[in-house]
C-alpha cells in the first residue's frame, strides 16, 4: 500500500523513497504574509504619491512611472506567493518549468499583441473609431443628449430629431451586414 | 529534475509517523501508481498545468486590458481613479493574502496531524473568501449597478458634464430622471460613503485614506469610460466566480478534514485547493494595483 | 479477478452491466473508443456539409446584393445563360435561380438592447445563407468536434499509457469527465445547429459574430468554450501520463515518437486552450452584456478579437497536425522495419513546434494587422517549416533502403507524404507578405490548409487507424478492399484540393455561396473539385464497409501483426483490462529493428537483419 523500494522510476525523475514528512515552516510563512501586506500599502501608497520632493526639487512621477513601480510591487508580490504559499521554492524543479512556460506563452501573448496595437498606425495612419458611433468623445456627448431626450424631458425639440437621427442610423449600420447576408 | 529538490532549509520533519487505521493513512493510492507519493506528485503536477491554464485565461483580460490602456491612457487613468475606490480593493487584497496563509497553515497543521486547526485554518480561509465576495457586491457591485456603471453599452454616462455636485446641484442642466440622478453625488463618493457608514469609521479610519486629488472630482466622463467598466466587470466577476468555486471546494475540504480523510501521509487534495486558492489570490495581485491604482 | 485477466471489450454478463462498464469507465482504452466512434460520427457530419458546399458550387446561380433600401447595388452577373447584361425573369422567385438549397423559415427572439424585451419573430434565411451555415457547419465541426479530439483523444488514449507500460492514464477519472464535457459540449453545437446554424464560420469574427442576431451564435460559441476544456483535460492527462508513469527503465528517448508527439501536442492544449476560453466567454459577454470590447461600434476593437483567437487557434492547428506526425513516424519505422532516421531530430521537431506555434498567430491578420507586425510575424512564420521539414527529411530518409511492407497504413503514410508535403510547401508563399496579400482569403488558402489538415492530419488519421486496428478491436480487416478505399480517397481529395490552388490564384475567393460565369474557368473547376468530394465520398464509404465488415465477421488479429517493437504490441490484441499481464520489461528500444526481434510475432515473417544473407 504504502511505498516499497523495490520499484523505482528508471526515468530520471524518480521519487525519493525515504519518506519524510517535510512540513511546511512556521515562521517564513508568517514573516511572507506580513511582507505581503507591507508591499500591498505599499503599492497604494506610490499609486497615491504623485510626486517626491527631493531637497527642493519636485520630481512628478508619470503615469507611466506608476504603472511600472506597481506593476514591479505586484510581480515581487506574487513571486513570493509562488516561491513560498505555493511551495515552488520546496518542490521539484518541475513544476517551476510548468510555470515558467506558462509565463513564457503569456508573455507572447500580451507582447506581440501590444506590439501590433503599439505600431499600429506607424507607416499608414490607423483610422480607427470613424465609422464608430461612441469611439469618439463626439458621439458620447451625442449619446449624452440621446439620454436626456430619452428620459422624457425634451427641452429641445431639435436635439430630440438629431438624437433620433443618430439612433437610426447606429441601429442600421449594426444591421446592414445580416441584411445583406440574407438578401444574398 | 532532482530527487533533493525536498529537503531545502531544514524543513524536514523526520520519518513519517506509523500508519494506522484512520481514513488518510488507509488510503489506497490508484492501481495504475507506483504509490501515493508518485501519485501525489502526479496530481501536483496536473495542478501545477491547471494553475497554467488559470493564469493564461486571465491573461485575456490582462491583454485587453493592456491593450486599450495602450489605445486610451488619459482615459483609462481617469476612470480607473474615478470610478473604483482603491479602499475596497485594498481590504480585499489583505483579505485575500491573509486567506492565502491561513490555507498554508491549514496544510502545516495536516502535515503536523493537527485535525482540528487545520479545519479552523480552512474555516478562516472560507471566512475570508466569503468576506471579499461580500465587500466586492455590497460596495463595489451593487452601487455600480444602482449608478448605471454597466459594462459596455449598459453603462450610463451622466445627464450632465463635469461630475461636480455643485454643478449638478445648478439648475443649468436638465434634471436627470431614476436613480441616475443623485449619482451625480454618489458616482463622487458613493462606494465611499456606503464603506464609511456601514464600517461606523471603523476600519477605514485606521486606513492610510489619501485625499482624493483635485482633478478626480472635476472628472469629464470620457468616451470610453464604458469599456474601462467591460473590462473591470468581466475580470472582477470573473475573478469573484472562482472565489465562489474557491468556497465550495474549501467547504468540501473541511467536511473531508474532519472525516479524517486528509493527515500527514495524504493531503495532496488540500495542497491543490491551496495552489487553487493561491491562483486566485495572484490574480487579484495584479488586478487590484492595474484597475484600482494605475 | 477476472477482471484483471480478461480484453477490454469483454462483455460484463450481462447487457446492462456491459453498457453500465462502458458509461462509467475509467478505463482509457474504453474512453478512446468511445471517443473514436463520437469523432467518426462528427467526421461524416462534417463531411456532408462539406459535401453540400461543394454540391453548392458544382455550378454558379444569380444573386442580387441589395442595400437597405432594396435597390439591387450589385449581381453576379451571368446567371445560367445569361449575358452579363441579365435581366432576372419574370416572375422567378430566388429559389428558380438556381440556389440549390431552399429558403426556410425559423422563429427569431430579438432582444431590445435597452429594455431587454425579447420579442419572438419570424425570419427567412434565403439558400445563400443556408450556405454559410453549411460550410460554418463543416468548420467548427470538423475543427472543435472532429480533428482536434481524433488523434489524442481517441487513438491517444488508447494507445497513450500501453506504449509507455502504463496501466491508465495518470487520472482516468478526469479523462472520463473530458470525454463526457466532450459530449457536452457537442450536444451544444448540435443544439445550434438544429436552431438553424450559425454563419460566421469557425472563426466567429467579431463585430460580425457578437452582433449578429441569429442567437446560435451563442450556443456554438458556448459549444466550442465547453469542448476546450475537454481539450485541456485531455491535454493535462497526457502531460502527467508521460512525465510520472513511464515503464522502470523507460527514458524520455526511449519512447515512441508518437508519445513525444502528443507530448508536444498537450503542451499546446494546456497553454493555447485557455486563451480560446477566455475569448469565447468574452464573445458571450458581447453578445448578452453588450461589454464592447470586441465591438468597434462601441469602441471597442475587433482586431483585437482576432489576435484573440487566433493565438489559440493557430496553435491549435498544431494540435492537429502533430499527433498526425507522431503517427506517421510509427507508421513508417514499423512498415519499413528499419530503425527510424533521426530519432531525437523527430523528437525534438515536435516541442520546437510547439514552441513556435505561439509565435506565428498573426500570419492570419496580414490584412488586418499593423504593416510593422506582419513584417514581424512573417519572418517568424517562416520558423515553422524547419522543424516540419526536419520530420519529412527523417521519415523520408527512414524509408530510404528499407524492406517496405505495401499495407494500408503505409499506403497512407505515403499519401501523408505526397499531400503533406504539397500543403507544407504552399505555406511559405502564404506567408509572404506581398503574396499572400494576392491570395488572402482565396481558395489557395482553403486548398493550403485542407492538404494540411485533410491531406495531413486525416489521411495520418486514417492510416493509424488501420494500423492500430487490429490490436484495439482485435480483428482483422480486409486489406483488399481497404487499399481501394485508400487510392480512391486519395484520388478525390488530390481532384478536389488541387484544382482549388488554381482557383485560388485565379481570384476565386473564399466563403462565396457562387460565383460569375463570365469567368468560365471557374465553373469548370468547380465542377472537378465538386467531382472529387463525391469521389472522397465514395473512398470513405468504403473504409467504413471495410470496418463494419471488420467488426461483424472479421478474423481474430494476431497479437503482433506488423512485427512492431513498441509496447502496444506486446499484450494482448485486444489488449486486458489493465493493459498488461504484468509490468513489461524494456528490453529493446522502439526502434531497434536492427537488433531486436519482434515480441509474439512470427520470425518467419518478421526476419531480422542477420537471419538472411541479403538477396543482392
Amino acid at each position: 500500500m504504502s511505498h516499497s523500494n523495490d520499484h523505482h522510476a528508471g526515468a530520471g525523475e524518480g521519487h525519493q523513497q525515504d519518506h519524510h514528512l517535510h512540513v511546511t515552516p512556521f515562521a517564513p510563512m508568517l514573516i511572507v504574509f506580513i511582507v505581503l501586506l507591507a508591499l500591498t500599502a505599499l503599492t497604494v501608497y506610490t499609486a497615491n504619491l504623485h510626486h517626491i520632493d527631493v531637497g527642493n526639487t519636485r520630481i512628478e512621477i508619470s503615469g507611466t512611472a506608476h504603472i511600472l513601480i506597481a506593476l514591479t510591487i505586484a510581480v515581487v508580490k506574487s513571486a513570493l506567493v509562488l516561491g513560498f504559499f505555493m511551495h515552488l521554492l520546496y518542490d521539484k524543479a518541475v513544476n517551476t518549468i510548468v510555470l515558467a512556460s506558462s509565463l513564457f506563452a503569456i508573455s507572447l501573448f500580451l507582447g506581440l499583441t501590444l506590439m501590433d496595437l503599439a505600431v499600429r498606425d506607424s507607416i499608414e495612419p490607423y483610422e480607427a473609431g470613424e465609422l464608430t458611433p461612441g469611439g469618439t468623445k463626439q458621439v458620447i456627448r451625442q449619446s449624452i443628449l440621446r439620454d436626456e431626450a430619452g428620459h422624457g424631458n425634451a427641452h429641445e425639440g431639435e436635439d430630440h430629431s438629431a438624437d433620433d437621427n443618430a439612433d437610426d442610423g447606429h441601429a442600421d449600420e449594426d444591421h446592414a451586414t445580416d441584411d445583406q447576408a440574407n438578401d444574398m | 529534475m532532482s530527487d533533493q529538490q525536498h529537503n531545502q532549509a531544514g524543513f524536514d520533519a523526520g520519518p513519517l509517523p506509523p500508519a494506522g487505521t484512520r481514513p488518510h493513512e488507509t488510503y489506497v493510492h490508484g492501481h495504475h501508481w507506483r504509490d501515493r507519493w508518485e501519485e501525489a506528485d502526479g496530481a501536483k503536477l496536473g495542478m501545477w498545468l491547471f494553475v497554467c491554464t488559470e493564469l493564461l485565461l486571465f491573461a485575456g483580460f490582462f491583454c485587453a486590458y493592456a491593450a486599450f490602456r495602450l489605445m486610451y491612457p488619459d482615459n483609462w487613468h481617469e476612470a480607473s481613479r474615478y470610478y473604483l475606490d482603491w479602499k475596497i480593493g485594498f481590504i480585499n487584497t489583505g483579505v485575500l493574502l491573509f486567506s492565502s496563509w491561513t490555507i498554508v497553515m491549514a496544510i502545516r497543521s495536516l502535515q503536523l496531524d493537527k485535525k482540528f486547526a487545520a479545519f479552523i485554518y480552512l474555516g478562516i480561509t472560507n471566512a475570508c473568501a466569503i468576506c471579499f465576495l461580500f465587500l466586492k457586491i455590497t460596495f463595489e457591485y451593487i452601487p455600480k449597478w444602482q449608478l448605471g456603471k454597466l459594462p459596455g453599452k449598459y453603462f450610463n454616462y451622466p445627464n450632465y458634464g463635469p461630475a461636480d455636485p455643485a454643478v449638478i446641484d445648478s439648475t443649468t442642466l436638465p434634471e436627470p430622471a431614476g436613480p441616475l440622478v443623485d449619482a451625480g453625488h454618489a458616482i463622487t463618493n458613493g462606494a465611499t460613503d456606503m464603506v464609511a457608514s456601514a464600517m461606523n469609521s471603523g476600519v477605514m479610519d485606521v486606513l492610510p485614506i489619501a485625499a482624493k486629488a483635485g482633478e478626480e472630482a472635476h472628472h469629464v466622463p470620457m468616451p470610453h469610460d464604458h469599456i474601462f467598466m467591460s473590462v473591470y466587470w468581466i475580470s472582477t466577476a470573473t475573478h469573484g466566480l472562482h472565489v465562489f468555486i474557491g468556497v465550495v471546494l474549501i467547504t468540501w475540504l473541511m467536511f473531508r478534514v474532519m472525516g479524517e480523510h486528509y493527515g500527514p501521509r495524504r493531503y495532496t487534495m488540500v495542497e491543490n485547493v491551496g495552489l487553487y486558492w493561491h491562483v486566485v489570490d495572484l490574480i487579484w495581485i495584479f488586478l487590484f494595483p492595474l484597475l484600482y491604482l494605475v | 479477478m477476472s477482471d484483471h485477466h480478461a480484453h477490454y471489450l469483454a462483455g460484463k454478463g450481462s447487457t446492462g452491466k456491459t453498457i453500465m462498464s462502458w458509461v462509467w469507465t475509467y478505463d482509457h482504452k474504453k474512453i478512446g473508443v468511445m471517443y473514436l466512434v463520437a469523432v467518426l460520427m462528427m467526421f461524416f457530419l462534417g463531411g456532408l456539409a462539406a459535401l453540400g458546399v461543394r454540391a453548392e458550387l458544382f455550378e454558379p446561380h444569380y444573386t442580387e446584393f441589395v442595400n437597405d433600401d432594396g435597390q439591387v447595388v450589385a449581381d453576379t452577373k451571368g446567371y445560367k445563360g445569361a449575358g452579363s447584361d441579365f435581366v432576372v425573369p419574370e416572375g422567378t422567385t430566388p429559389e428558380q435561380r438556381g440556389v440549390m438549397f431552399p429558403n426556410i423559415t425559423v422563429t427569431t427572439v430579438e432582444t431590445n438592447p435597452d429594455t431587454g424585451e425579447r420579442t419572438e419573430g419570424t425570419k427567412t434565411v434565403t439558400g445563400n445563407n443556408i450556405y454559410n451555415r453549411a460550410f460554418t457547419l463543416h468548420g467548427t465541426i470538423m475543427v472543435f468536434l472532429f480533428i482536434i479530439p481524433a488523434v489524442p483523444a481517441a487513438l491517444g488514449n488508447i494507445f497513450l499509457p500501453i506504449m509507455l507500460g502504463a496501466k491508465d492514464v495518470a487520472f482516468p477519472k478526469l479523462n472520463l469527465w473530458s470525454w463526457y464535457i466532450y459530449l457536452f459540449g457537442g450536444m451544444f453545437a448540435i443544439f445550434a445547429l438544429i436552431q438553424g446554424g450559425v454563419e460566421t464560420g469557425w472563426t466567429f469574427y467579431t463585430p460580425y459574430s457578437s452582433t449578429t442576431e441569429w442567437g446560435n451564435v451563442t450556443a456554438m460559441v458556448l459549444a466550442a468554450f465547453i469542448l476546450g476544456f475537454s481539450s485541456i483535460f485531455t491535454g493535462m492527462n497526457f502531460i502527467v501520463t508521460v512525465h510520472k508513469l513511464r515503464v522502470p527503465g523507460m527514458g524520455w528517448f526511449d519512447m515512441p515518437l508518437f508519445i513525444w508527439a502528443l507530448y508536444a501536442t498537450s503542451i499546446i492544449q494546456v497553454l493555447a486552450t485557455p486563451v480560446l476560453g477566455i475569448t469565447l466567454l468574452m464573445v458571450v459577454f458581447e453578445r448578452t452584456f453588450l461589454i464592447g470590447i470586441f465591438d468597434p461600434a462601441l469602441g471597442g476593437d475587433a482586431v483585437l478579437f482576432q489576435h484573440f483567437f487566433w493565438f489559440y487557434s493557430h496553435p491549435a492547428v498544431y494540435i492537429m497536425i502533430l499527433p498526425g506526425f507522431g503517427i506517421i513516424s510509427e507508421i513508417i519505422a514499423v512498415h519499413c522495419r528499419k530503425r527510424i532516421f533521426g530519432y531525437r531530430a523527430i523528437a525534438f521537431s515536435s516541442i520546437a513546434i510547439a514552441a513556435i506555434s505561439f509565435l506565428v498567430w498573426a500570419h492570419h491578420m496580414f490584412t488586418s494587422q499593423s504593416p510593422v507586425a506582419n513584417v514581424v510575424f512573417s519572418a517568424l512564420t517562416f520558423l515553422v517549416a524547419i522543424p516540419t521539414a526536419i520530420k519529412v527529411f527523417n521519415w523520408i530518409s527512414t524509408m530510404y533502403k528499407s524492406s517496405i511492407a505495401w499495407t494500408t497504413p503505409m499506403l497512407y503514410a505515403c499519401f501523408f507524404l505526397f499531400c503533406f508535403t504539397i500543403g507544407g510547401l504552399t505555406g511559405p508563399p502564404l506567408a509572404t507578405l506581398a503574396v499572400d496579400i494576392h491570395l488572402h482569403d482565396t481558395y489557395f488558402v482553403v486548398a493550403h490548409f485542407h492538404y494540411v489538415m485533410m491531406g495531413g492530419t486525416v489521411l495520418a488519421f486514417v492510416g493509424g487507424l488501420h494500423h492500430w486496428w487490429p490490436k484495439f478491436t482485435g480483428k482483422v480487416y480486409n486489406e483488399t478492399w481497404a487499399t481501394v478505399g485508400g487510392w480512391i480517397v486519395f484520388l478525390g481529395f488530390n481532384l478536389t484540393f488541387f484544382i482549388q490552388f488554381f482557383l485560388g490564384t485565379q481570384g476565386m475567393p473564399r466563403r462565396y455561396a457562387t460565383y460569375p460565369t463570365d469567368i468560365p474557368a471557374f465553373e469548370i473547376m468547380h465542377k472537378i473539385s465538386t467531382v472529387g468530394s463525391w469521389l472522397l465520398l465514395l473512398g470513405f464509404l468504403i473504409h467504413l464497409f471495410v470496418f463494419l465488415h471488420s467488426l461483424l465477421a472479421g478474423k481474430k488479429a494476431a497479437r503482433n501483426p506488423w512485427g512492431g517493437l513498441t509496447l502496444e504490441w506486446e499484450t494482448e490484441t485486444p489488449p486486458l483490462e489493465h493493459n498488461f499481464e504484468r509490468e513489461p520489461v524494456m528490453t529493446h528500444g522502439p526502434y531497434d529493428y536492427d537488433t531486436a526481434r519482434p515480441v509474439n510475432a512470427d520470425p518467419a515473417l518478421f526476419p531480422m537483419p542477420t537471419d538472411t544473407p541479403k538477396a543482392h
